[in-house]
């Protein structure tokens, strides 16, 4: 049944937020699904942290795909329903870094004199930092898709249960259950990941 | 891109399309000081259309759906709720 809160669902649009948009391809005859993508929803104007809010209010969620080294400093403006804000994060670094590590030439591991973190573990965390710098977004996508695979299914499991309206009593361990409140019919994907 | 992938109802253009409209949406920020001690992370942001098309094709050698049930999405959710769009299936 279409109703004023399926509309609203349908239809968000945070101008403060560059790239805030609809996560799936918008063809001639897009999915009824709401599912919308952002980079960040830290520094809403005033208006769009309202319509969050309401959206939030409708049964919409958000899940954050950032680990708490890739937020930003505190947000200026909050929406409140907190308890519909799921942090999901999708890099971990004690999987990244041996991932990265795995990926140095041994000419590179020499420079750092290996074992580097032994002798040396700040011009180690250095190689490393440049090393992931230097395969840049593909090596981070991959190493991703790699090491967090349960992280990965767990979200989209979230959004397709979300999606469903199922209360947080049906949904399975892990998948938001926790979260009070969580009877979702609208998702924000909070970038997947960091656009 | 893997929402795209699991609703099953794009093609591999309009998603790696979808996929790299950031890049234009995006304002470009000024380069932060180099700190060694510090990953920085502005060397990911923007999404490059070859970056797009290189984890699609990833994804396509791990085997798309079969990848993603294999980690442990919910086949069966997922059918139910193709079940619950049918009508829009059945139109495209």
């Amino acid at each position: 049944m279409f109703t004023f809160g399926s509309f609203f669902l349908l239809n968000l649009k945070l101008k403060s937020c560059p790239n805030f948009r609809r996560a799936l391809p918008q063809t001639s005859a897009p999915l009824p699904l709401p599912v919308y993508r952002s980079c960040s929803l830290d520094n809403l104007s005033v208006n769009d942290s309202v319509a969050l809010s309401d959206f939030l209010e409708q049964g919409g969620i958000v899940v954050d795909l950032r680990n708490a080294d890739e937020r930003s400093p505190p947000p200026q403006q909050t929406p409140q329903q907190t308890n519909r804000i799921l942090h999901r994060p999708l890099l971990y670094p004690d999987r990244l870094w041996p991932k990265i590590e795995s990926q140095l030439t041994i000419r590179e591991k020499l420079i750092c004199g290996f074992p580097g973190p032994l002798l040396s573990p700040r011009r180690w965390n250095s190689m490393l930092y440049r090393a992931l710098e230097k395969g840049g977004l593909m090596l981070l996508y991959k190493t991703i898709l790699e090491t967090s695979e349960v992280e990965i299914a767990a979200v989209l499991n979230t959004i397709v249960a979300a999606e469903s309206g199922v209360r947080a009593g049906e949904l399975p361990e892990g998948q938001g259950s926790h979260r009070p409140g969580f009877n979702a019919a609208g998702n924000i994907v909070r970038g997947f990941i960091r656009r | 891109m893997l929402l795209a992938i699991l609703f099953g109802d794009s093609s591999d253009v309009e998603i790696i399309d979808e996929y790299s409209k950031s890049e234009a949406l995006l304002e470009a920020k000024p380069f932060p000081k180099f700190d060694p001690d510090k990953l920085d992370w502005s060397k990911f942001s923007g999404t490059p259309l070859s970056v797009g098309v290189a984890t699609m094709d990833l994804i396509n050698e791990k085997g798309r759906d079969e990848w993603l049930y294999s980690i442990g999405v919910d086949r069966v959710a997922v059918k139910a709720w193709k079940a619950r769009h049918s009508s829009h299936f059945e139109r495209h």
